[in-house]
């Protein structure tokens, strides 16, 4: 029965197979691979939700075309069951095969997306139930349908013209359902993110569709043109001449949020990367942040490729902050971050830096020249290695003159921390040396017995710096030993580097001056580098300690490899395949008018108008159609892109990440609702211009199709 | 019009029935709709009242402390604190009550090693107490706390120096606080004695501190004690406290407590005490109040609804029992407009009689309500809301009568005169708002159902109930009618006469299956109503545990191993005490509640609600640690190790950690052990009731860190000479540096035929040696509150 029905109505069957195929793939793909990947897979609803719509017309246009044999086998004395099932068992086939096929392509698609996701994929129960419920309601609907046909008295079915029937319960209920689904849609996307929020640009293009449709029927025959007539008035008298738009609508709006969103989201993941990396190269440093100030010193003393960063990725906004060397910003980093909200930081960046700063101790030998000396004294030069570790260094002063013992571990770069002098004696030192770099200036007199036991290492009470907006006023900070000190802010800045929205921003090399002990073990350490930074500087970054390097690019697959980028994915398959489905609805709508038209262009024959004119009447018809969707997706999209863009988690932001850029795009609204209103309107033009040629008025008497 | 009058009593005596019925409902409709309102606001307000009285008062309360010049007199200083205080305060605080405290000082004579005593002055004082001893009145004497006379070793009527000089005071009574008068003190905890803290690196500790001494004022005028002057300002909260005074009052609260506004009168020597968290309660009620108002609006809304629906039905009937009067008028050829008044004034005679007495008993109904469950005293004003309600209901009542006049004239005469109405079908605009109710209630059931998170509730959840009632009253009303028919069908040639007319009738004069639909949504909504209360009573029950956790909880300054020592102590089976501590963790900014889990399940309030699936018992086998825990009872430690490390020093210390007999962390030296076998015997203090092993610290000779390559083997741990029970012969794990720097103990430590063996591997000094038992794991399980931020690693201690 299907090939014979296929056979003999090839073309509305394939649509309708079509139409099931892309529904049920579409709904079991996104199902399965959004339980794979833990993505909300609402946005599957919204394209079950329009194929069904699609196909109760396009069933009920299917239907309606064999109406006469359906009374004839009533005229024979058949059962309204059995007319039920005559009308629907074909379809009720060929559902189920296109269910299956769809259901196997969708399996195939999500374990191809999944795969792509790398996650492991099986078939689970929820597919199965997603292809049943697809076939159940398709089943739903051709039942209903057909229900509603055997009913027809008898007379009715076998007129040649059908008579004009005001809508029924269950349609009326339906757009209602559609609108008011669209309105609670909107309200629940401005404060909620359920299914019905992440639904929402569906379900409101359904409804501006719905409404849509409503306009077009209520607008009087009008124009003195008969095209233009005609046109209207055939919008007036069939309820079911303009429910094609329904579904462009949808697509249209659907599409617009999709790119919207997709274009927001890669603003955002951009962003995000660049302000997460810091700079075009990103070398972790696992021995702390005098480590990595150390080897960026070290591996580039001119400070022309390398940047040392640390952060401290705290969860209390006010104490994430991050210390990078700011001279060296930028150079190094230059515009690099231009685009993201840190913007032109390097201005900010020249008031931070100055001096002093930490002083690198590089060599295996520490000498104290010291006059004077007088009795024993006993120097403690405490420091941090290069492991990060505290070391304490004793000196034994017993005669003027230059005194030297070993020095273990210092070859990237020391910091001293603490000198301290103890013993019966006093001595005046003027020099702490390791290799030609001194600690020290100037004559230090230390007399412990006299409390002159320590020589002062240390800079300001408060470190100037940058906190981000809405922080407060922020009086204190830890350093990277993780010791309290005052903090003093000198000016905002739109981002923290490495850890984004939320953070205050200091200079590394007074802060590492100013720490007490080595860098605390939750310190992320980078040094970052440009892109053009030389091999040799960079084997020497290496070899002083830096880890494998992480780049933009990284970055950018780590943020694309989200549970939110994989809804915005989502998202866009559901826009293609709402797009999909809406011409393939106009395909099939346009079709089933064919043999009207053509009627009507006979009659017009006979009566002196000539087919070119009606063919004119039918591209006005689709263009007027084409437009008024049009200006309908344009409107949503300028008015509700925003609202409805907010449920859907585009980004996979911690609080601490910038914020995603929800503005409403006009180019891009507008575009969108072009490219989709106009693939409609050519569809539909090129349908129902076509036929006129064969539209002789001998075939009225015929009234065969 | 006299006789249009008459003719309208009349009607209305005629069918006294559905009169009384429609004047009953309008009453109810119009009593609703006033009392609705007021109640709601009276609600919402003893809501506020009631939730800021039930706050602890110390979290409410301002306290400053003030110190005042060397020259003032004592009670010229409590005027002078009152004063500044109350200027600080600005309204909404009640007088300030003033004690006047000696300020803290090391006595060297209080306890055995020291104590920081505390004297307190109060007028009053001697009768907030129960007092053992008469009260201190004259010089230098004093009234302690009965809890501290052993530990200060003093008896009523003995005296003593606390200070190091010659200053004598004399104890003339004992108190001992009362929960009476927490009012009083404010502060339970002003009442109390703390035991000695030991200083460590990260705390540092106090001396004993009992609780305050009562004393004459006199004490601190004649003897030279430095004192200060502490003034509490309790909030006040009268019934008619308005949402916005307590927003200002919170607003100037929050703004002494950041100290910003410069503006504010705060002189230099009043200082303000850290602890009250008005701004945050006062935030978080105002938001419970919204919330509390946006759920009872249903309830209000609909009972008027209800009686709205059945109304115009009552109202519809007896229009069609006048049918008859309205055609003989028209026959007599009276004009449209005086049908119209002949037709109305019935309806309006009745909406005029039942408003005022709506009205009426509205309000009464109010007062009395308000009178017997919410706080006393509250004012119950005619809110606007009633009277609009009121007015909303007349109009409501006033269209409905119309509608219904307007069917009834515009039948035709004939229609009239026959008396029997035929069928019709219903309006297209009816139709419609039926189907526009029920996709409304379907959407928003399923918006609701779908939701991602439960947040405060938004205007669908308000709505639901209400669109559900009314969507399930038309279900029924359409599912009556499909039934009858089927009925009238089956009926036609089969069963008794009866049935059949009855079911025709149904299916024939639709509007009658309207009254299903009132009643439907009256079961609707009271069914919500009923699952709203049982919910809330759920939710009284969840909160009052959360804030107590079983039947009585005792505040402690005990710390968390005392605590637990002290409640194993009294309560050795685990049947009634259950020791509990909560901190706040700076790092990740939230609370955490740390419990001795193995009693959870018999000693706490713990509603399944919090832990859906998860009973207390389940809960605390889950929390539980593995195994039971190394006890040491005795005074002298043995271990035996076989020393195999090379490193910076030639012998190996051990540490032995372990919570004492009071339940402090307490650590003590075993060793150093030289190379190769060797026993040594180290004393181990506070440990004759049993202590608990924490771990084992290895290193230098006093167990410091350095260096070290080799193993190292334990084969024996001894107390007084006897094997310690368990310990040689069950898991043992290595600890993470508390400080994150790497672990000297390679691999996991072993334990073979009584011998626990242990490799290490240190080349920097800054490596950590420990091991531990394996009751406690490496990874403490820890239930996370719903809305807490997950961390993967914690602090502990």
């Amino acid at each position: 029965m299907l090939f014979r029905r296929l056979r003999a109505h090839g073309s509305d069957s394939l649509m309708t197979l079509a139409l099931v195929v892309v529904v049920t793939t579409v709904g079991v793909g996104v199902v399965g691979a959004g339980r794979v990947t833990h993505t909300s897979a609402a946005v599957a609803f919204v394209v079950v939700l329009a194929g069904l719509t699609a196909l109760a017309d396009q069933v009920g246009a299917e239907m309606r075309a064999h109406r006469r044999d359906l009374a004839l086998g009533r005229l024979r004395g058949q059962t309204r069951a059995g007319v039920t099932s005559f009308a629907a068992a074909p379809l009720l086939m060929l559902t189920f095969v296109a269910a299956v096929v769809g259901a196997v392509l969708g399996v195939g698609f999500a374990s191809r997306l999944a795969h792509r996701w790398d996650a492991s994929y099986s078939v689970k129960l929820p597919e199965i139930a997603v292809a049943l419920a697809v076939l159940v309601c398709c089943w739903v609907t051709v039942f209903a349908v057909a229900l509603g046909l055997s009913r027809q008295p008898l007379g009715e079915a076998l007129a040649v013209r059908q008579r004009r029937h005001g809508a029924s319960l269950l349609v009326r209920f339906t757009e209602l359902l559609i609108i008011v689904a669209a309105v609670v849609a909107v309200y629940e996307a401005r404060q909620d993110n359920g299914w019905l929020a992440i639904a929402a640009p569906g379900l409101v293009g359904l409804g501006v569709g719905q409404v849509l449709v409503w306009l077009l029927q209520s607008v009087p025959p009008f124009g003195r043109r008969l095209g233009g007539f005609l046109t209207t008035r055939r919008f007036g008298r069939d309820a079911l001449a303009v429910g094609v738009v329904r579904l462009i609508v949808a697509a249209g709006v659907v599409a617009v949020t999709t790119a919207s969103a997709m274009s927001a989201s890669h603003h955002w993941r951009d962003q995000a990367a660049r302000v997460s990396v810091g700079g075009p190269l990103s070398f972790p440093v696992e021995a702390g942040a005098l480590r990595a100030y150390a080897a960026a010193h070290d591996a580039d003393p001119g400070g022309r490729w390398l940047l040392p960063i640390a952060a401290y990725d705290e969860q209390r906004p006010d104490h994430r902050r991050v210390f990078v060397d700011s001279a060296r910003w930028q150079r190094v980093v230059g515009d690099f971050q231009s685009s993201t909200s840190l913007g032109d930081a390097g201005a900010a960046f020249r008031q931070l830096k100055g001096e002093p700063t930490v002083t690198l101790l590089r060599g295996s030998r520490l000498e104290v020249d010291a006059t004077g000396v007088s009795g024993r004294i006993g120097l403690t030069v405490r420091l941090v290695d290069d492991a990060n570790i505290p070391r304490e260094i004793r000196i034994r002063l017993d005669h003027s003159g230059t005194t030297g013992v070993d020095l273990r571990g210092c070859r990237v770069g020391c910091a001293a921390v603490d000198i301290t002098a103890a013993g019966p004696g006093h001595a005046a030192v003027t020099a702490v040396r390791v290799g030609s770099t001194s600690l020290v200036r100037g004559n230090h007199m230390l007399d412990p017995a006299n409390h002159q036991n320590r020589i002062a290492l240390h800079g300001l009470p408060r470190e100037p710096g940058f906190a981000t907006p809405g922080l407060g006023k922020v009086a204190s900070i830890d350093g990277v030993d993780g010791q309290a000190k005052g903090f003093h802010q000198i000016g905002e800045i739109g981002a923290a580097p490495l850890l984004g929205a939320q953070g205050l921003v200091l200079d590394l090399g007074r802060t590492l001056l100013d720490a007490r002990s080595g860098s605390i073990p939750v310190t992320i350490a980078r040094v970052v580098a440009r892109a053009d930074t030389p091999a040799a500087v960079l084997d020497r970054l290496r070899a002083d300690g830096a880890g494998t390097p992480t780049s933009y690019d990284a970055a950018v697959t780590r943020l694309s490899g989200t549970r939110e980028a994989h809804g915005v994915e989502f998202a866009a398959l559901q826009a293609l395949a709402l797009v999909v489905l809406a011409l393939l609805h106009a395909l099939a709508w346009a079709r089933a008018r064919v043999p009207d038209r053509r009627r009507e262009t006979a009659s017009l024959r006979i009566v002196g108008v000539s087919s070119r004119a009606a063919r004119t009447s039918y591209a006005v018809e689709s263009s007027v159609l084409a437009g008024s969707a049009i200006v309908a997706i344009v409107a949503v999209g300028l008015l509700l892109d925003r609202v409805l863009l907010a449920p859907l988690r585009l980004v996979s932001g911690a609080p601490e990440m910038p914020p995603v850029d929800l503005s409403t795009q006009p180019v891009l609204v507008l575009s969108t609702a072009l490219v989709v209103g106009v693939l409609g309107g050519l569809v539909l033009a090129f349908v129902l211009t076509r036929p006129s040629a064969a539209s002789r008025p001998a075939a009225l008497r015929s009234d065969d199709r | 019009m006299r006789g249009l009058l008459a003719t309208a009593l009349r009607g209305l005596r005629s069918r006294g029935l559905l009169t009384a019925g429609a004047l009953v409902l309008t009453i109810i409709a119009v009593a609703s709709a006033v009392l609705g309102p007021i109640y709601q606001t009276g609600a919402t307000r003893s809501f506020l009242v009631e939730k800021l009285r039930s706050e602890p008062p110390i979290l409410t309360a301002l306290t400053f402390d003030y110190t005042p010049d060397a020259s003032l007199s004592v009670d010229a200083a409590v005027v002078d604190a009152d004063a500044q205080a109350t200027e600080a305060a600005g309204t909404g605080f009640a007088a300030p009550h003033s004690f006047v405290f000696s300020q803290p000082g090391l006595a060297p004579n209080v306890g055995p090693n020291g104590g920081e005593p505390r004297l307190v002055s109060v007028p009053g004082a001697c009768q907030h107490v129960q007092l053992t001893g008469r009260c201190p009145t004259n010089l230098n004497e004093i009234a302690i706390l009965a809890a501290d006379s052993q530990q200060l070793g003093v008896k009523i009527g003995g005296s003593f120096h606390p200070w190091a000089d010659s200053r004598t005071v004399k104890v003339v009574a004992t108190y001992r606080p009362r929960a009476a008068d927490a009012g009083f003190w404010l502060l339970d905890t002003r009442l109390q004695s703390s035991p000695a803290v030991p200083a460590t690196p990260i705390n540092p500790g106090h001396p004993y501190r009992p609780g305050p001494w009562l004393t004459p004022q006199s004490t601190f005028e004649k003897t030279l004690v430095p004192w200060t002057v502490v003034a509490d300002l309790t909030l006040e909260t009268p019934p008619d406290l308005e949402t916005t005074q307590l927003a200002a009052v919170a607003r100037h609260t929050a703004a002494l407590i950041n100290d910003q506004a410069a503006a504010l009168p705060l002189p230099d020597s009043a200082l303000l005490e850290p602890g009250n968290a008005l701004p945050r309660i006062a935030a978080d009620v105002l938001a419970r109040q919204n919330v509390a108002r946006d759920t009872v609006t249903p309830a209000v809304v609909s009972l008027v609804l209800v009686a709205l629906v059945l109304l115009s039905r009552l109202l519809a009937a007896a229009m069609e029992l006048r049918r008859g009067e309205l055609a003989l008028a028209s026959l007599r050829g009276w004009s449209r407009r005086r049908l119209w008044v002949l037709g109305l004034v019935e309806p309006l005679l009745i909406v005029g009689v039942s408003t005022p007495v709506g009205l009426v008993l509205g309000y009464l109904a109010a007062r009395v309500l308000a009178r017997s469950w919410l706080v006393p005293g509250l004012p119950v004003p005619l809110a606007l809301g009633s009277l609009a309600g009121a007015a909303l209901v007349v109009v409501a009542t006033g269209v409905v009568a119309v509608l219904v006049v307007r069917d009834a004239l515009s039948e035709t005469l004939s229609a009239q005169i026959g008396g029997v109405r035929r069928p019709s079908k219903a309006g297209r605009l009816g139709l419609v708002l039926q189907l526009l109710m029920v996709a409304a209630a379907v959407v928003v059931t399923f918006a609701a159902a779908t939701r991602g998170h439960t947040g405060a509730p938004d205007a669908t959840d308000l709505l639901l109930p209400i669109l559900l009632a009314v969507a399930a009253g038309i279900a029924s009303g359409a599912a009556a009618l499909v039934v009858a028919d089927l009925w009238v069908r089956f009926t036609r040639q089969r069963r008794g006469l009866a049935s059949y007319v009855g079911a025709r009738t149904v299916r024939r004069r639709r509007e009658g299956t309207l009254v299903i639909f009132p009643l439907t949504a009256a079961m609707a909504i009271a069914v919500f109503a009923a699952g709203v209360s049982g919910a809330a009573a759920a939710w009284r029950g969840s909160t009052a545990a959360t804030e107590v956790g079983a039947a009585a909880s005792y505040s402690t300054t005990l710390s968390m191993g005392q605590a637990v020592r002290l409640t194993h102590d009294l309560d050795p089976q685990g049947r009634w005490l259950m020791a509990i501590a909560e901190d706040s963790l700076p790092q990740v900014d939230q609370a955490r509640l740390i419990a001795d889990t193995p009693r959870l399940a018999r000693v706490a309030d713990w509603p399944t609600s919090w832990t859906p699936g998860l009973g207390p018992g389940a809960l605390a086998q889950r929390l539980e640690l593995t195994g039971p825990s190394i006890e040491l009872r005795g005074s002298r430690l043995g271990m035996t190790v076989d020393n195999r490390v090379r490193g910076d020093f030639a012998q190996l210390g051990v540490e032995v950690d372990y919570l004492d007999d009071q339940g402090n962390t307490t650590s003590a030296p075993v060793g150093p052990f030289r190379p190769g076998r060797s026993t040594q015997v180290n004393r181990l203090p506070h440990c004759r009731q049993g202590c608990t092993l924490l771990r084992l610290v290895f290193g230098g000779p006093d167990a410091l860190v350095e260096s070290m390559n080799g193993s190292a083997a334990i084969s024996s741990l001894t107390l007084d000479g006897h094997r310690v029970a368990d310990a040689l012969d069950r898991g043992w794990r290595a600890i993470d540096s508390p400080i994150g720097t790497p672990s000297a103990v390679r691999g996991a430590p072993t334990v073979a035929g009584g011998t626990l063996s242990l490799d290490f591997r240190a080349d920097t000094s800054n490596s950590y040696g420990a091991v531990t038992t394996d009751d406690a794991p490496a990874r403490v399980p820890v239930l996370w509150g719903r809305g807490a931020r997950q961390t993967p690693r914690l602090a502990n201690g």
